[in-house]
């Protein structure tokens, strides 16, 4: 069987990719740090749709017999690494986020508090 | 001891959508506990109960927006340890814990020489019962923290709480989650803190809704099992 069609869908997908995330850099919408992980993405995408043999390799060598599974199998561990990763920067954006607010809530106090004792401007 | 400074209280009221409440809540308050400075958290309220606080002459810090309540107590804390407080009591801005007992929660932290004294529905028959719920997750909050704790505490969730100065500076620095107060108990343990548990008498919420709807309930109790049971790895923050 040949597998043209699937190859050039595969690299249309990986070169959207690529126009999308520079794209995304360029008008700063995307900080290099994860525009880094998304262009290796696309990467693999693209290697992917040139190298079918390896796919069906790697397959054969998991036990399963159909090589997409594999590939699939692939890009779902690889996702939940990714949104692991991202669900432990939120954590970090909302501690800090919190300290933040309760930061800038007790010192608005302090400056009211110090401008009523000398006599400043009332906020 | 080092409590030879005079008692300093700070009254710690976290708020949130409360304009129903809020006053009458600072009304009861003042009537049976004129003395202690009262502190009012809007935790990001949209409706007027940072006004209506003010209104009534009350000192109000203003949380940029909402945080939730573990934040907005951790803020009363912080500032209860930067104005060297030497106690702090915890009321909820819905009305339901009676100011009447709060002077016992206070008494009882002296005479017991305690850092948290918690005022409970559950331990002696005060006509309290709340919904099925409550009580099923109140039941497994006290099997979790007796598992930490090694001394039952009957009502993990009540907020109706008297603290020491050793609590606040602990509390002021550790953030216990969205939902902390069963959290607090354990850990406070953990910190060597005494804790004492005494029966108070509540209202029925009757004005505004309660931040947690029986929907949310099971998913609040699983979050702060998860929270109870894994406190030992949190570093200070």
């Amino acid at each position: 069987m040949n597998f043209v069609l699937l190859k050039i869908s595969t690299l249309l997908l990986s070169l959207f990719l690529f126009f999308w995330i520079f794209s995304l850099i360029r008008r700063r919408r995307l900080m290099e740090e994860y525009s880094f992980l998304w262009i290796m993405i696309a990467g693999v995408f693209l290697g992917l749709s040139f190298f079918h043999p390896l796919i069906d390799r790697v397959a054969y060598w998991l036990g399963i017999d159909y090589g997409p599974t594999a590939l699939f199998l692939f890009f779902n561990v690889v996702t939940v690494f990714i949104l692991i990763h991202f669900s432990i920067q939120l954590s970090d954006y909302k501690t800090k986020k919190r300290i933040l607010a309760q930061e800038v809530a007790l010192l608005r106090d302090r400056v009211e508090e110090l401008s009523r004792r000398t006599g400043g401007p009332d906020p | 001891m080092k409590n030879q400074r005079p008692a300093k209280v700070l009254i710690i009221i976290p708020a949130y959508q409360e304009e129903d409440n809020i006053r009458r809540v600072l009304e009861d308050i003042r009537a049976h506990l004129p003395e202690p400075d009262i502190l009012v958290i809007n935790d990001g309220s949209t409706d007027r109960t940072a006004t209506r606080a003010r209104q009534a002459g009350v000192k109000v810090i203003d949380l940029p927006f909402n945080l939730g309540i573990g934040a907005a107590v951790q803020t009363g804390f912080q500032y209860a340890a930067a104005h060297q407080y030497t106690a702090a009591i915890q009321i909820d801005a819905d009305y339901q814990h009676p100011a009447e007992e709060a002077p016992r929660l206070l008494k009882t932290l002296e005479d017991e020489k305690a850092d948290l004294v918690i005022g409970s529905r559950f331990i002696a028959p005060t006509g309290y019962r709340g919904s099925w719920l409550r009580r099923l997750g109140n039941l497994i909050f006290q099997g979790a923290n007796a598992l930490i704790v090694g001394q039952r505490i009957v009502d993990n969730t009540s907020g109706f709480r008297a603290y020491s100065e050793r609590a606040i500076a602990i509390l002021a620095q550790n953030y216990l989650g969205e939902y902390p107060e069963p959290e607090s108990i354990s850990y406070l343990d953990a910190s060597g803190c005494r804790l004492v548990e005494i029966p108070v008498k509540m209202r029925r919420r009757s004005a505004g809704s309660s931040s947690i709807t029986p929907f949310k309930s099971i998913y609040y109790m699983v979050r702060v099992l998860i929270s109870i049971l894994s406190f030992k790895k949190r570093r200070p923050r």
